[in-house]
């Protein structure tokens, strides 16, 4: 017999105890009604008990012996506190970013990011400024790829507009505030170790202010570019940035965990 | 294992102690295999799955900072590990599509000792198992397997409850269906099966 379709997802929270109360009320008054619903209780519970234990697991012998021994080659990651070359960069990124939401909001009034930026300033001023952020965030010699002023984002990037408004909308579709393009291998690098949510449009990651900080900066040291394609390095495109404010001096002293952003991760073509 | 004794290891390993964190890896290894066995589309990818697991354990306890609980980090690392394995594995084979299962299944038959000891029903669930969707199989592991509740689920594969909690019962709605298919649920009586039904964990 098949049961109720409407009461399925009932069911299966009752014989995990993650049942509201008032779920588990009406399932118990249905229950003394429908069959079907009762003997599919059953055999979840028959299921349940035909699970095995994770203490019946076998281990092969001598397998922590060999963790141990490749951990002792393998330094900790000690938490990078905002190194000062790679809070720049990260924030010369998020400054762009803002940029290019404003004058993509300006192009397109009424889009996610445009009604924010429109109403903090008149779009000009503010890329420009976004843009000198840039500037003055990455002007200490190191990364020689920072964009150099308002126009870089009035040459390149505008000539990607169709790109970046592209991304936009799969931004927006993946509910995700950044965009990298990534390959396999540098996906697995940067962010090994995190769960992504896998979506349509790609991997999803949430991060903190400071994981995206620190993510931004070994990025750089390892001369890859969190960007579009066809972009500047630090042409990152945001959908929604109004809590990225670049006015804020010091990202890496708030309160980790304060802020989450979500950055979908879309695969580079193998070359 | 005492939850204090877990903190000790916890604080030591953080700070660079092999010996403590070997402790770690002693306490959670039947854990992470019961994980890596079964999320590993190839059961034999299960040990180096659980190898990168405590790895990244180690390389990240530093910046652990114990917003969650320890095992339901160890176990988002370990689904992550399962995860990259089978993604390279994809890549390696040109395949962009998940492995079919059912195809695979006669190559990952439980060997004649696994069969000898584990009853008719468990080995039909294991074997359904295999052939549910990633993240439905992902979840209903560690809702039965590891006893994790909806959101330490949610928290270990970074979804949401309500999505964990509509993979749960999608997952065991294809699992009863092939055990029904290969009769493993119809063993007793409907009357008794209701019984059985009041005794679950409500």
């Amino acid at each position: 017999m098949t049961p109720c379709e409407k009461y399925w997802e009932a069911l299966n929270a009752f014989v995990d105890g993650e049942c509201s109360p008032e779920e588990e009320n009406r399932l118990r008054a249905h229950l003394l009604e429908c069959e079907a619903c009762r003997e599919a209780l059953a055999d979840l519970t028959a299921m349940r008990d035909g699970f095995p234990s994770w203490e019946e697991e076998a281990v092969p012998e001598g397998f922590a012996d060999g963790i141990l021994q490749t951990v002792a080659g393998t330094p900790q990651q000690q938490p990078k506190k905002a190194k000062k070359r790679g809070r720049s960069a990260a924030w010369a990124s998020l400054a762009a970013c803002l940029g290019l939401m404003v004058l993509l909001g300006t192009l397109f009034p009424g889009s996610r990011g445009a009604s924010t930026a429109n109403n903090a300033a008149p779009a000009s001023g503010a890329a420009v400024t976004a843009s000198q952020a840039a500037e003055s965030q990455s002007g200490e010699g190191e990364n020689d790829r920072a964009p150099e002023g308002s126009d870089a984002y009035s040459g390149q990037a505008w000539e990607d507009q169709q790109t970046l408004l592209a991304k936009r909308d799969i931004l927006a579709q993946a509910d995700a505030d950044l965009c990298w393009t990534l390959t396999e291998d540098e996906e697995l690098n940067l962010l090994s170790g995190r769960t992504a949510e896998i979506t349509a449009e790609g991997r999803v990651y949430t991060l903190t202010m400071a994981e995206l900080t620190e993510l931004q900066a070994r990025a750089a040291e390892a001369d890859l570019a969190l960007d579009l394609p066809g972009s500047g390095p630090a042409s990152t495109a945001a959908a929604s940035g109004n809590s990225l404010d670049p006015a804020d001096p010091s990202p890496g002293e708030k309160s980790q965990g304060e802020s989450a952003y979500r950055v979908l991760v879309r695969p580079a073509e193998e070359p | 294992m005492a939850e204090s004794m877990e903190e000790v290891w916890l604080a030591q390993a953080k700070s660079g102690d092999q010996e403590a964190f070997g402790c770690l890896v002693r306490a959670y290894e039947k854990r992470v295999f019961a994980l890596t066995r079964r999320l590993c589309v190839d059961p034999s990818d299960a040990e180096e799955a659980a190898q990168d697991a405590f790895l990244a354990v180690w390389q990240g306890l530093p910046a652990f900072r114990g917003e969650a609980r320890f095992s339901t980090w160890l176990y988002r690392l370990t689904v992550n590990a399962c995860t990259d394995i089978l993604r390279r594995r994809q890549r390696r084979s040109g395949r962009d599509e998940p492995l079919d299962r059912a195809e695979a299944l006669p190559d990952r038959a439980p060997s004649p000792q696994e069969a000898a000891e584990r009853k008719e029903l468990r080995s039909a669930i294991e074997a359904g198992l295999r052939q549910l969707p990633e993240e439905y199989r992902t979840a209903l592991v560690l809702r039965e397997i590891q006893q994790l509740s909806y959101e330490e689920i949610a928290q270990a594969t970074g979804a949401k409850s309500g999505t964990i909690k509509s993979r749960i019962s999608r997952g065991r709605g294809l699992l009863r269906k092939f055990l029904q298919e290969h009769g493993n649920l119809s063993d007793f009586p409907a009357s008794n099966r209701i019984e059985a039904g009041k005794g679950g964990r409500g």
